[in-house]
């Protein structure tokens, strides 16, 4: 490069030092003569560090030349317009040797001099600067950008200065322009009074710990409103002491409120799951209980650490089905509404707890929620107590069951009385009948017939009574349902039996074998027990047979639940292909001999179908007789 | 007059005298028999007796051989007479009619007591 040499400032002398200084900082003197367009730049070997381009020819206009195009216009015109004394900064680029464009800034001052117009002053190499101001500008315009998408404001706060550079959603959010935000103390001023201190104190610790400083607050707008801010900034530190802190503010108001209304929901719900009488309860699919009221483990008999499974179940704590068998744990709606991916409802658990040492009926149901990708998150269960109705539904089907028992009673009772009422209207018009006839033949007959018939008056009337005693016994009878059941050991009640019936027996030289091994025991009114073994007995006395040795076996057997007693004896039998349906009908009798008046096997009969048990009889003339008595509902 | 063969069938030991004592009155010549239940009039039947009665009073419930079974007996027996036989019961049982019905050999149903009218009525058949 050819250096201008007939400068006026090269004509002076100047200090080595203030040369090597000039040189250090790029900074060249220049002189530029605007009348003869001709430009002195301060000679000196330093002058390297300008580069210009080749093509330069140190002259004004070939200074000019170099100049980048965007800056050229600027450059003329404000050289155009110089006003005396005046000083005038220029930024331009110029064209150097590699091709780049360096930012060159010149400084000058404008005079007047023998007639010529004189702009005397500095040029400065300030690309790096000007790079890094491009680069800063670049950044903010980027911050900015940023923080003005995320909806959200930047700031850059100087320790020192306490300036702040705001950018983003300023406005938007503060209100404030980001000139009427200002510096540290009005941001401050702006903090609402009860979380002013809180907040400087957060970022006084944050900046001597050099940590996040990360508060909320309430910042006043230019309105008087209040908005909640949240704010977060990073410090950049120089030797351990913070200079710059970078942070970021945003309005979470709109958070904070849904939040809280969230939070209140939230606490609205809990209460009312804490209120409710039934059990509610979320499990995930590990079948952990993620949310849950109180209700729910209480129904269950279990302690809130063992309802979400930190502590150990209780042994005693088990779960039946409405049929009373244990339930399996793979049988309970959870696991089974995991498995099925449906719900599962209306299960009915007996749940004994043990800490109430109680049994108690729940209605389950659990029903499966499912996330977007249809993906099982949870089962909600709710657990409902309904013993009170299974208690009134077990109560109502025992009623019911009385009123079937009683219905079936009050047929019974009926078929009985129209039996009787035939019996009475049978037995008692006989014997009437007869009198009746007796005495129309007392008035047309002569004296002895007249006796005679007075005489046989006084038998019918005689037996006419025995038959109203008879029918009386079996009334007594059909009273029956009064007498209470008792438990009767059949061997202690034959023995009675025998020994009333001791001088008939031995008479006849009978026999009784008798084993009740098999059921020793029933329950069974002792009358109605003592009467049929009687009845019986004194059957098989009347009838026993006169060729063999009259035997009497008596025997018992269980059966379900029932006990069935076996009376045979090997006397003159019955022949039922005649009498099967008259054996036990009233005043019957199937023999001519003896004393035998048919009123005890109608009894026994009705005593037994009081008691709705059934007697059936198997008999062979010259053979002998079994009567079969099936006592039911003996082992419930 | 033939004197006419009356016979009763009832277990009723009274009620042989009052029906015996009754027909005396109406008709003194009369002959009456007597048996206590069905198998004993079956018994004689079968016997080939001299005497048959002309009317035959047969009571329903009696020991060892009913009246019905006598009659279901005796319809399908080779035994035939030319009796007339009444049911002479105490029953007012409207079912016993009825089943007494079925049996053709069974002139008429008739309820205790006895009365001089019937037995006059039931002699006059045969006068």
């Amino acid at each position: 490069m050819e250096s201008p040499t007939d400068s006026f400032i090269g004509n002076h002398v100047l200090d080595r030092r203030i040369r090597t200084t000039l040189s250090n900082a790029k900074i060249t003197l220049c002189e530029l003569n605007l009348t003869t367009r001709i430009i002195h730049w301060s000679v000196d070997q330093s002058f390297h560090f300008f580069e210009f381009s080749k093509s330069y020819d140190g002259t004004f206009d070939g200074y000019f030349k170099l100049i980048h195009d965007d800056d050229k216009e600027r450059v003329a015109k404000s050289l155009e317009h110089l006003n005396l004394d005046e000083y005038i900064t220029l930024e331009h680029r110029v064209l150097w040797t590699d091709g780049t464009y360096h930012w060159l800034e010149g400084i000058g001052k404008y005079y007047q001099e023998d007639g010529m117009s004189l702009l005397i002053g500095t040029i400065q190499d300030i690309t790096e600067r000007k790079r890094l101001e491009i680069e800063r500008e670049d950044w903010e315009r980027r911050h900015k950008l940023v923080a003005d998408a995320a909806g959200v404001i930047v700031y850059d706060y100087d320790i020192e200065s306490g300036s702040i550079i705001w950018s983003g959603n300023v406005k938007h959010i503060l209100s404030f322009s980001n000139e009427e935000m200002g510096d540290i103390n009005r941001w401050g001023d702006l903090i609402h009074p009860d979380d002013r201190e809180s907040t400087f104190k957060a970022l006084e610790e944050a900046q001597s710990q050099l940590k996040t400083f990360e508060v909320y607050y309430r910042f006043r707008r230019k309105d008087g409103e209040y908005r909640n801010i949240y704010d977060k900034g990073t410090f950049l530190s120089d030797d351990g002491k913070a200079k710059r802190m970078l942070g970021m503010m945003s309005d979470v108001t709109e958070l904070m409120l849904s939040r809280m209304a969230l939070t209140q929901s939230e606490n609205r719900f809990r209460s009312l799951m804490n209120n409710l009488n039934v059990g509610v309860a979320l499990y995930d699919v590990n079948m952990v209980p993620v949310m849950h009221n109180k209700t729910a483990f209480t129904l269950l008999g279990m302690t809130e650490s063992q309802f979400v499974g930190t502590a150990a179940m209780d042994n005693e704590w088990n779960v039946i089905d409405s049929d009373g068998d244990r339930m399996k744990p793979e049988d309970f709606p959870i696991p089974m509404c995991i498995k099925e991916k449906k719900a599962i409802k209306q299960v009915v658990m007996g749940v004994f707890r043990p800490i109430t040492k109680d049994r108690v009926w729940l209605m389950v149901d659990a029903e499966p929620i499912y996330d977007h990708n249809k993906d099982l998150l949870h089962v909600i269960c709710t657990y409902m107590d309904f013993s009170a109705r299974k208690r009134m539904e077990e109560v109502l089907k025992e009623k019911n069951q009385q009123l079937t028992a009683s219905t079936k009673e009050v047929e019974r009772r009926n078929e009985r009385l129209l039996e009787f009422a035939q019996i009475v209207s049978h037995n008692l018009r006989s014997p009437l009948s007869s009198i009746a006839g007796l005495s129309d033949l007392y008035f047309n007959s002569n004296e002895k017939d007249q006796d005679q018939a007075v005489s046989y008056i006084k038998d019918v009337c005689k037996k006419a009574l025995e038959t109203i005693d008879d029918l009386n016994k079996v009334l007594k009878v059909q009273q029956g349902d009064r007498i209470r059941s008792e438990k009767l050991r059949f061997e202690d009640c034959l023995s009675s039996v025998i020994e009333l019936m001791k001088i008939s027996l031995s008479e006849k030289n009978i026999v009784v074998d008798a084993d009740f091994m098999q059921a020793p025991v029933i329950k069974y009114p002792p009358i109605f027990l003592e009467n049929i073994l009687l009845n019986l007995l004194s059957n098989s006395i009347k009838f026993c047979s006169k060729t063999e040795k009259p035997e009497v076996i008596i025997r018992t057997k269980k059966i379900k639940n029932t006990v069935i007693l076996y009376f045979t004896d090997n006397g003159l039998g019955i022949d039922l292909s005649k009498h099967k349906e008259d054996i036990f009908s009233f005043g019957k009798t199937f023999h001519l001999n003896m004393d035998s008046k048919g009123v005890g096997l109608f009894l026994v009969k009705n005593q037994i179908r009081t008691m709705g048990d059934e007697i059936e009889v198997d008999s062979k003339v010259n053979e002998g007789t079994t009567f079969k008595i099936v006592f039911k509902n003996q082992y419930e | 007059m033939n004197s006419k063969v009356i016979g009763l069938v009832d277990d009723e030991e009274v009620f042989h005298w009052l029906v015996e004592s009754n027909v005396k009155m109406i008709n003194d010549g009369c002959k009456f028999l007597s048996f206590f239940n069905g198998e004993e009039i079956l018994n004689y039947l079968r016997s080939s007796p001299a005497v048959i009665p002309n009317i035959l009073l047969l009571d329903l419930n009696m020991p060892v051989c009913s009246g019905w079974r006598f009659l279901e007996n005796y319809a399908n027996s080779a035994v035939k007479t030319e009796m007339d036989i009444y049911i002479l019961s105490s029953s007012i049982d409207p079912e016993d009619k009825v089943r007494a019905k079925n049996f053709s050999i069974v002139r008429e149903f008739v309820s205790k007591p006895i009365s001089s009218d019937f037995l006059k009525r039931a002699l006059n058949r045969f006068s």
